[in-house]
């Protein structure tokens, strides 16, 4: 009996802040975007501030501007990320350069925005460096990848931050992999392609499933880095949930709720496909 | 082999480089737009951190990452190892409310 309970009495601490805290905060949400806010005298309740909003355009771009830097970044970081740690398996590196890939998690966004406006902005380093060479002749013919209307800012920050991690947790789990399997399969006649795909791919594949949600989830609900690089005009989703929550008409605030039940239901969305996978994977394991 | 070590040492380098950039902006007076170096040095950025009112919220932050780190710490540990080491009723149910917070 002791036993059984046991697991349960060590959950218990987590579950209640954990419960409590999500709880009250997405029955609070979901209420203010139904349109019940007390305090205001807004009590009836109705779906209209869905309605309005999941038929704006507006709303719309700013939810495409944020699937598509979200998926462009953490789709690139994955991909640069697998293949470095792979060559950076085959290259023996020092141990200085391998911590030298660390330091860029450790680096907080807003940094890393900061470092991004120097270098790639129209007076940043690269249009210095351009006009220096004669290629332009002032630093507005420098294209703008800064606060563009495509995102590259956006995106180049999450690829600072996101390419380091993909490394870190892809090079572990290579370094840890049996050597002895490789070998046994060059010795069967396998080429090295064939090695890679059907030895070291379904290995690393959960960590880079998981690497893959974490990052893209994270960059779908991030507010400040988008606040600082992005555009004006779209916004990327959280930043105009933060806009109509601050302003000064309080009955905006059904605006931002709903956009954050939106931004929920698709990470939850995220969350079910990611469990999904991972199930399938593990049936596969020995 | 002499390639991928360019290619990973080529990777390294430029994420390294902006750091540099950050380190040469902290110690930097005036850096006006054509010129790749700047062009005279000053330490007003850390006169200005270092002044009493700064020192107090820099220290202020990391007593709150300390607090947070340590109360993380105790809650996490039996939560986890109930996870990894038990087989329970509703365990799937538990690792999916932990995995929807870093969501």
């Amino acid at each position: 009996m002791r036993n059984k309970l046991k697991p349960y009495i060590l959950l218990l601490p987590i579950s209640i802040i954990l419960i409590s805290i999500m709880g009250f905060g997405i029955i609070n949400c979901i209420m203010q975007s139904l349109g019940y806010i007390p305090y205001i005298g807004l009590e009836n309740i109705s779906f209209r501030f869905y309605k309005e909003i999941l038929g704006d355009s507006i709303f719309l771009e700013s939810l495409i501007f944020s699937l598509k830097t979200s998926f462009i970044s953490t789709t690139i970081s994955i991909f640069i990320g697998v293949l470095l740690s792979y060559l950076l398996l085959q290259s023996k590196l020092s141990k200085i350069k391998e911590s030298l890939l660390n330091l860029p998690i450790i680096v907080p966004h807003i940094v890393v925005v900061m470092l991004i406006i120097s270098i790639f902005s129209q007076s940043g380093v690269i249009s210095r460096i351009l006009y220096n060479l004669n290629i332009i002749s002032d630093s507005s013919q420098f294209m703008s990848l800064v606060s563009d209307k495509n995102g590259i800012g956006v995106i180049l920050v999450y690829l600072w931050k996101g390419i380091p991690f993909v490394i870190i947790t892809t090079y572990n789990i290579l370094k840890n992999i049996n050597e002895k399997l490789q070998n046994v399969a060059l010795n069967l006649g396998a080429n090295k392609y064939q090695c890679f795909k059907y030895i070291i791919l379904p290995l690393v594949l959960p960590s880079i499933i998981s690497s893959f949600i974490i990052l893209f989830a994270f960059s779908f609900g991030a507010f400040e880095v988008p606040f600082l690089i992005g555009p004006t005009y779209p916004k990327a989703l959280p930043v105009s949930a933060y806009m109509s929550y601050v302003s000064s008409d309080l009955s905006q605030r059904s605006y931002a709720m709903v956009i954050n039940v939106v931004l929920s239901v698709f990470s939850f969305g995220i969350l079910i496909v990611y469990n999904r996978i991972l199930e399938k994977i593990n049936k596969y394991k020995i | 082999m002499n390639l991928k070590n360019l290619i990973v040492e080529l990777f390294i380098i430029s994420f390294i480089f902006p750091l540099i950039i950050l380190c040469i902006w902290s110690i930097t007076g005036v850096w006006t737009y054509p010129n790749i170096l700047h062009q005279s040095y000053s330490l007003r950025g850390f006169e200005y951190i270092l002044n009493l009112e700064n020192v107090k919220v820099l220290i202020n932050s990391i007593v709150i990452s300390i607090i947070v780190v340590f109360i993380t710490v105790i809650i996490s540990i039996p939560a986890s190892k109930a996870l990894s080491l038990y087989n329970f009723k509703g365990k799937r149910f538990f690792e999916l409310l932990v995995l929807i917070i870093i969501i």
